[in-house]
């Protein structure tokens, strides 16, 4: 990594210092178990620190000691890279912490020692101790003055912060930390949550709290003083409780989430402010800095307030070393030279995880998606080549075999690429367990959210959207469809709620189930609202389900008042929009006092379409096949027509509104009369319509193009594609067209029957 | 002055305050008998005809969309944009592909004609025709020998409705009929 070298060598002249502390632990963060040349880089490293006398000899006694497991690794003593790694960062680790109790004299750190760990907490500057450490920091860590500032802010619990980047920020270096952050903090929170449930989790606590660490290290190492601050108390809170001091649990689990935001919140800002934006510290940063330094003093507690079981004693601060591990190599785990840990499955996971992510290597997504374009285009070119009239014409039986081979290759790098693309819903879920946590203490609902193994992979594209659509969901199931507790008991149910959300694949399409066992929906109650809020006549007779499907209109909430959570009637609108921008489709079943199950069916990525070719008149469209129902030509005693609001058709005794697309559209030449024409039906479970096309010309894969930036939005159209032929086809938004029908249908023409004007 | 004649077409709301340097080399086009100039920068490529697909539900002037080597980009019928009657087309009708702010599009024009050097000093700023007619999308009237043509701010034309009609037509989609 040359741009950070360059730094570090920065450093090294204006503190004519070879290495510090922070360098040798990003060297041992970076390296690789089988780097050999990388450990002795580090070993080196460690002895240029140990020259250095202003450091705390603590500090170098504990870097020696790493510097002594690393070269018997370099020599051959020790032959588990893992092992050496893990025993050297968590010295480095006390090292630093030695080291960070002198700089930041506020935070009460506890180093794993007992002995400094029974230390006073937030003892004071003026101790001799801290006040010695103090002078001599400024030569470990950055720019002396900003450990001057940091001091003197705490000093006077007035925190100056930086409001804007340092001068000498390298946005490179700070682009790539707002990455890593981002990820390290992610991992940090399902292990947090995953942490509240098993509070004996060594391993969560410990990712928790080397993603902490490993942001605070980077952060002050460029001086982003407002996350490295952060960071620390953050840290601070975790090292409590790896020693077991505290346990993750009611207040202080909350508060780790909270910092675990604030983080997020900093980072966000330290990017805006990487795009020239100023820095501003995010609202309740103060206060919450005010309540990490000192959680217990603000009464936060475990609330479940029970002294640590029996079964964990102090000794087991030694298995903490042996529980963690990098995890990097697959095979280490498995060698049996370790002691197999309690929460073997859950491991193995992570392992493979890490193990995946290891071998995987970033690619900026427009050069991703570039390449999956050029992909499209070559099949397309492809099948024009194969299709061409003289390739079956001139009876060339080798000619054809070599395109037919090609053929086969381009379909194969069709589906990789596309692969490349295909992300698992993993994390979507996890997210969602934040979600329902959070959703259920604020409503004081006892709700648990299971959810499968999230390893149904969708588009990358997709997900963010999904992302939205499925926290909406979730609040919904939780806030209107799992009642309280005491509501529950009385129906009999168990006072914990569940909500279940699952992912798999289905006929080609991604299917996101969401199910809740709550009270069901109230037909009445939606139906009254909405007459309310007058999205219907009162008198419209309206069947089970278009009436469920209310709740997507904007506006309309059952909700009797505005809450935080809920009642604004923006939630299932956002999950409408949502779902239709991903060529979805929503499906409602609810039975009352049981619970409702909401079905989102989507295509597996939105860059190809499989559609059918229709024509109508002279012009071509696609229809997205995941958006039809059937096709079937009509006899013409199933045709009838209403006076004022169009054509139906009857199928299978369901009656809908037949839509003409060439009057739509206004193509001429169409087929007029339904029964000689072709009708596709299309639309949402309930509102299904027919659309008269002349003839089906077959199916087709196509990928799709944005037509917006060329034509802007155009109703009915999702986008534009290119045919075999090389002509561009548009790709019909069914449902679209469909609503636009309905809503022209007052300037309609009326047909008769038989397809020919009434007038 | 090149580089000001460029500065100012690339950001058109302060194009055509007449003072701005519009000399250059322009690519010039007939529509009927009238010649028409376009900043040569903007221009990406001359096309024959291509087939095209209409896009249903859009502004009359807007042809439809073509495949432009995997690319779909609009087609803009200048005739109908101007509001002059159609005319079939000839086997000089070509299609101007241009750039704006990224985006192609494709102009069809009656005939192309040449790339001229316009001196700065051959320029005038677009005339004023009154309130009745917009002359925004001018950037002012060059002189070549006896020759004069409307040197237009291509920008204007292909963006500054479109961008509106777009406007409305998303927010008409965005109502639901219960």
């Amino acid at each position: 990594m040359p741009v950070r070298k360059r730094k570090t060598k920065k450093r090294a002249e204006t503190k004519s210092l070879p290495v510090s502390l922070d360098d040798v632990v990003s060297l041992l963060i970076q390296i690789e178990p089988d780097d050999k040349k990388k450990f002795q880089q580090l070993s080196e490293g460690i002895t240029a620190l140990s020259n250095d006398s202003s450091l705390d000899p603590q500090i170098i006694s504990l870097a020696m000691e790493a510097k002594d497991r690393i070269d018997r690794y370099i020599s051959g003593e020790i032959h588990d890279a893992e092992d050496v790694l893990v025993e050297a960062s968590m010295l480095l680790e006390q090292a630093a912490n030695v080291r960070d109790t002198a700089i930041y004299p506020v935070g009460n750190i506890e180093v794993k020692n007992q002995k400094n760990a029974g230390k006073e907490k937030g003892s004071t500057e003026d101790s001799p101790v801290e006040e010695t450490k103090v002078e001599t920091a400024p030569d470990i860590l950055s720019p002396p003055e900003n450990n001057r500032v940091i001091a003197e802010s705490e000093a006077s619990e007035e925190a100056a912060i930086q409001t804007s980047l340092p001068a000498d920020a390298d946005h490179e270096l700070i682009a790539e930390f707002i990455m890593e952050s981002r990820e390290l903090l992610e991992s940090s929170e399902t292990a947090l949550l995953e942490l509240e449930n098993n509070p004996e989790d060594f391993e969560a606590v410990n990712t928790v709290f080397r993603a902490f660490h490993t942001v605070k290290g980077t952060s002050g190492f460029l001086g982003l003083e407002i996350v490295s601050k952060m960071a620390h108390l953050a840290e601070s809170l975790l090292s409590r409780i790896r020693n077991k001091e505290i346990r993750l649990l009611g207040g202080y689990a909350d508060l780790a989430l909270k910092s675990l935001d604030m983080l997020k919140k900093v980072v966000a800002i330290v990017e805006e402010a990487l795009r020239g934006e100023s820095l501003v510290i995010p609202e309740g940063y103060e206060e919450l800095m005010g309540v990490l330094t000192d959680p217990d003093a603000v009464g936060i507690s475990e609330e479940t307030a029970e002294t640590l079981e029996d079964s964990v004693d102090l000794t087991e601060s030694e298995e903490v070393d042996i529980v963690w591990e990098p995890q990097q190599d697959e095979h280490a785990s498995s060698t049996g030279s370790r002691e197999a840990n309690p929460p073997v499955q859950k491991k193995k996971t992570v392992s493979k995880r890490d193990a995946e992510y290891e071998s995987s290597i970033r690619v900026n997504t427009a050069r991703l998606d570039r390449l999956i374009d050029m992909v499209g285009e070559l099949v397309i070119a492809q099948s024009m080549v194969s299709q061409d009239k003289r390739l079956l014409e001139e009876n060339s039986h080798e000619l054809l075999r070599k395109v037919t081979h090609a053929g086969k290759i381009v379909r194969e790098l069709q589906d990789l690429s596309m692969s490349m693309r295909m992300v698992p819903l993993r994390g979507t879920f996890q997210k969602m367990h934040r979600v329902a946590r959070d959703l259920s203490r604020k409503s004081g609902k006892d709700v648990e959210l299971v959810t499968d193994d999230g390893e149904t992979e969708i588009d990358r594209h997709m997900v963010d959207i999904l992302n939205d659509v499925l926290v909406h969901m979730v609040r919904n199931a939780i806030d209107h469809g799992v009642e309280t507790p005491e509501e529950r008991e009385m129906a009999g149910k168990s006072p914990t709620g569940t909500v279940r959300l699952k992912a798999f694949h289905s006929g080609g399409s991604v299917v996101v189930e969401i199910q809740d066992d709550g009270r069901g929906m109230n037909r009445e109650k939606i139906f009254q609202k909405a007459v309310k809020t007058e999205i219907v006549d009162a008198d419209s007779q309206l069947t089970d389900n278009e009436v469920f499907n209310l709740i997507f209109a904007p506006g309309l909430s059952t909700s009797e008042e505005i809450t935080d959570v809920s009642g604004r009637g923006v939630g299932m609108d956002v999950v409408r929009k949502g779902i239709e921008t991903l060529h979805g489709r929503i499906d409602i079943n609810t039975e009352p006092g049981i619970g409702s199950t909401f079905t989102v069916r989507l295509p597996l990525t939105l860059a190809i379409t499989d559609g059918m070719l229709v024509r109508v008149g002279s012009e071509r469209y696609i229809i997205p096949t995941i958006g039809i129902h059937l096709c079937f030509r009509p006899k013409q005693d199933a045709l009838s027509t209403v006076s004022g609001r169009g054509e139906l058709v009857m199928l299978r005794g369901d009656m809908m509104p037949i839509f003409r697309l060439h009057n739509l559209f206004e193509i001429e030449s169409a087929i007029e009369d339904p029964a000689q024409g072709l009708l596709v039906v299309v639309g949402d479970e309930n509102r299904r319509c027919a659309l008269l096309v002349d003839e089906l010309l077959g199916q087709q894969q196509v990928v799709a193009k944005s037509l917006t930036k060329a034509v802007g939005k155009v109703p009915g159209v999702s986008g534009g594609a290119i045919l075999g032929d090389g002509q561009v086809g548009l790709i019909l938004d069914p449902n679209e067209v469909a609503a636009q029908a309905r809503q022209t249908h007052g300037i309609y023409r009326v047909q008769t029957m038989n397809g020919l004007p009434a007038a | 002055m090149d580089s000001n004649g460029m500065d100012s077409s690339l950001n058109p709301q302060d194009s055509n305050n007449g003072v701005a340097c519009l000399g250059g080399k322009y690519l010039t086009f007939f529509l009927s008998d009238e010649e028409y100039g376009i900043e040569i920068l903007k221009v990406h490529e001359i096309i024959g005809q291509h087939p095209i697909t209409r896009v249903p539900q859009t502004q009359k002037y807007l042809k439809g969309v073509i495949n432009l080597r995997g690319k779909v980009i609009p087609i803009v019928n200048a005739r109908l944009k101007f509001n002059m009657a159609a005319i079939e087309d000839t086997n000089e009708t070509c299609i101007i592909v241009v750039n704006i702010r990224g985006t192609e599009v494709g102009i069809i024009v009656d005939r192309v004609s040449e790339v001229v050097d316009i001196a700065n000093e051959d320029t005038e700023p677009a005339p004023s025709f009154g309130t009745g007619c917009n002359t925004d999308y001018i950037l002012g009237i060059g002189k070549v020998q006896e020759r004069v043509m409307i040197l237009l701010n291509i920008d204007r034309v292909l963006l500054a409705n479109e961008l509106t009609h777009f406007e409305e037509l998303a927010s008409g989609t965005e109502k639901l009929t219960a």
